[in-house]
């Protein structure tokens, strides 16, 4: 497989050298860009594995560049990482409902940053995504939660757990795609018309309810404080 | 015209109604016992002509309740005149209407029957009901005059409308938002008077609503600056408790929201120029600590790296704070304006920037007469003239030459330009280059340390000082930067302006 090929949309030169240094230091190829038009430009040209893309760009803003991006056919699938500023979560939820996968926020950790990149990675690898197995089950935190779509049966630690049909498919939309956020909005598209309808606050209080039920796993549910939920792929979380 | 709504009163209605009932009563009264006592049909014709009449009154005033308390006093005096003639014992016609001075009444009086005496006592209680009732009234007058001179010239708009949404009555300041005249609009629909789509939607929802409701709209106004409406309305209500329309109170928050946003921005910016360099400072520490400094030039270039952007968040950081001493109201008072020679202020302010422009090759050639004294705080003054120097020498070509010159001015203020052959700042730029923050070439300023911060510190040095700052530029022509300040004189002038 040839080398992963990662572009930088980003205009501050020193920002932008700091994670070509880490990207490259992962092994993976690193390009630059300091605009949104001549990210455009560039992926026209030459489709990468991965854009990291800070969103206060000069001249066509991040957000836009996303949008474009998710919009056509030949560069739907590329990831998107997003580099944004703490306290701009509108951006953010923005950001995640046109399709970026993963963000981070300004000053960001370069080892963070890396963490983030390489799971976008790993589950673009992944086929069907959420780490399905042969049955369809989803296993996560080695085992301790399993999701069985099928049977709608969850099991925490090998055992059973009452789940209403809202709780089941929240759980089972966050384990899709688990260590990724998913906003209230995305949240209550998905699970709309399964079981209820749901408003903003109620998903708050069914994640309550869920969260009670998972008992010790309770804390594999995040709250992405001002942009959503997000499911961690371990019951202990490392950053 | 502007008036207090009819319908908005119900208290009012109320009050006069009860008034006349009280005063109607009085006169079937005294028309009982004049008739009685009279016996005379001429009289008890009168009276009945007066209750009539005070009926009449009643119901018009029933209907234009804003009248109603003029009504009522006519009434009253109506009442009164009749009983003056029931005490008289004078019960010919003419009751109906005031009696005029001078009048001549040719009728025959009618005989005279001398009252009982408790037909005395009648006539005396209701003469004090009259009176009563009069004064009530003419207090009454007084207060609808005043609430009416203060719904008119109240600072917030207020717009009455009926249940159709026809305007009821809207007040000046109401009607200077809207763009409409008031005397032309009452009686129409909201719609037809004023157009603008959100008041019509706002008073679309409020007629709708049950209770209170506000909203924010912009206002069109052909020929004038577009405005931000905050709107509430109270639904109105008569006697019974029947709605009928709404009271809309408006207020102008363009300002406020103009400001709003100005903050919200200056914070942005804020909050990205620090973010930029802090994010630098952690990413590369970060990675040192990560990878170690084997390779002794990367790590040499990280710490420089680091260096730089501590250097550039302090000199953020000094500037912000720089330009929020400037705009504390109190510090402002510290500044004490004594008159100095400006060639003073230009010397020093340019000592320190010497070694800079050297070392470009770039020459400071000073052109200030001694005799130019500007009344000023002189630290301030040097800081921005010495940004405006440091400026001229970032973006002169080497082995250029600055020039500091000093001017009188037309306007009896004193001038220091500063002149440079840099490459000069394109047209659409030169009205936003004394913004906080605003850049015309990122790339560059960073550069150059720049902070985006230099001019707008200079344009609030010169505001605080009583004078202006001016910019004159042509791409590849070079710049000059002039900041005017008061003299003593013009300073006495602006003081005693």
């Amino acid at each position: 497989m040839a080398e992963t090929d990662v572009l930088i949309v980003e205009d501050e030169p020193e920002i932008a050298e700091l994670i070509a240094f880490h990207v490259r230091r992962e092994g993976f190829a690193a390009r630059h860009v300091a605009s949104g038009r001549a990210a455009l430009d560039r992926i026209r040209d030459d489709i990468p594995d991965l854009v990291i893309l800070d969103l206060m760009l000069p001249d066509l803003d991040g957000l836009e560049v996303c949008r474009r991006l998710k919009q056509r056919a030949e560069t739907r699938h590329v990831p998107i990482v997003m580099v944004t500023a703490k306290g701009e979560e509108s951006d953010i939820v923005a950001g995640i409902e046109l399709g970026a996968e993963d963000y981070v926020t300004k000053p960001f950790s370069p080892k963070v940053l890396m963490a983030r990149i390489k799971n976008v990675l790993r589950r673009r690898d992944e086929p069907g995504g959420g780490g399905a197995d042969a049955e369809g089950k989803l296993q996560l935190s080695g085992g301790a939660l399993v999701i069985d779509p099928a049977r709608h049966v969850v099991r925490v630690n090998g055992e059973h757990i009452e789940l209403t049909l809202t709780e089941f498919g929240l759980l089972l939309f966050l384990a899709q795609r688990p260590g990724f956020v998913r906003t209230r909005d995305q949240i209550i598209s998905a699970v709309h018309g399964k079981s209820t309808v749901l408003s903003s606050r109620t998903v708050d209080v069914h994640i309550t309810a869920l969260r009670r039920k998972l008992g010790e796993l309770a804390g594999m549910i995040e709250t992405v404080r001002g942009v959503g939920y997000r499911l961690a792929e371990h019951a202990t979380i490392e950053e | 015209m502007s008036g207090l709504p009819s319908r908005t009163e119900p208290w009012r209605v109320g009050v006069a109604a009860a008034a006349l009932q009280v005063a109607a009563g009085a006169v079937a009264w005294v028309c009982v016992a004049g008739a009685s006592l009279s016996g005379g049909r001429a009289g008890a014709i009168a009276f009945a002509g007066a209750a009539l009449s005070a009926t009449a009154i009643l119901l018009f005033a029933r209907i234009r309740g804003r009248r109603a308390a003029a009504a009522a006093l006519l009434a009253a005096e109506l009442i009164e005149a009749s009983v003056d003639r029931a005490s008289a014992g004078h019960g010919a016609g003419g009751a109906i209407g005031r009696p005029h001075d001078g009048e001549i009444d040719e009728r025959p009086p009618a005989p005279r029957i001398e009252a009982p005496a408790e037909v005395a006592v009648v006539v005396a209680s209701a003469r004090d009901a009259i009176e009563t009732i009069r004064t009530r009234l003419v207090e009454l007058e007084h207060l609808v005059r005043e609430q009416q001179s203060i719904f008119a010239s109240m600072g917030a708009g207020l717009l009455a409308i009926d249940p159709e949404q026809r305007i009821l009555s809207v007040n000046r300041s109401a009607a200077s938002m809207l763009g409409v005249d008031p005397d032309r609009v009452r009686g129409k629909l909201v719609q037809q008077a004023a157009r603008h789509a959100g008041l019509n939607r706002f008073v679309g929802e409020a007629s709708a609503a049950e209770g209170p409701t506000d909203g924010e709209f912009v206002v069109e106004r052909s020929g004038q600056a577009r405005i931000t409406v905050q709107a509430a309305s109270e639904p109105l209500r008569d006697a019974a408790g029947e709605r009928s329309g709404l009271l809309i109170s408006l207020s102008d928050v363009t300002q406020l929201r103009r400001l709003e946003t100005l903050r919200s921005d200056f914070a942005a910016n804020v909050s990205h120029e620090l973010r930029t360099p802090i994010t630098n400072i952690k990413g590369y520490v970060e990675t040192m600590l990560q990878v170690g400094v084997d390779d002794r030039d990367q790590a040499m270039r990280f710490l420089e790296i680091v260096r730089r952007n501590a250097q550039q968040l302090g000199a953020i950081i000094e500037d912000l704070l720089a330009l929020a001493r400037l705009e504390q109201p109190g510090s402002r008072e510290a500044l004490e304006p004594i008159e100095t020679e400006l060639r003073a202020i230009v010397d020093r302010a340019t000592e320190d920037l010497t070694p800079a422009a050297q070392a470009k090759g770039i020459v400071l050639r000073i052109e200030v007469p001694a005799s130019l004294r500007a009344c000023v705080t002189p630290s301030l003054v040097q800081q921005a003239i010495a940004n405006l120097v440091s400026n001229a020498i970032t973006y002169s070509p080497p082995q250029s030459t600055v020039q500091i010159r000093g001017e009188e001015r037309p306007d009896g203020m004193v001038g220091v330009a500063v002149v440079d052959r840099g490459p000069g700042i394109a047209a659409h730029h030169l009205p936003r280059i004394f913004e906080r923050f605003y850049r015309i070439d990122r790339a560059r300023s960073r550069e150059h340390g720049g902070t985006g911060l230099g001019l707008a510190i200079v344009k609030h040095i010169a505001q605080v000082q009583g004078g202006r700052v001016e910019v004159e530029s042509r791409l590849g022509a070079g710049s000059t930067f002039r900041l005017v300040l008061p003299t003593v004189e013009a300073a006495m002038a602006q003081v005693a302006g």
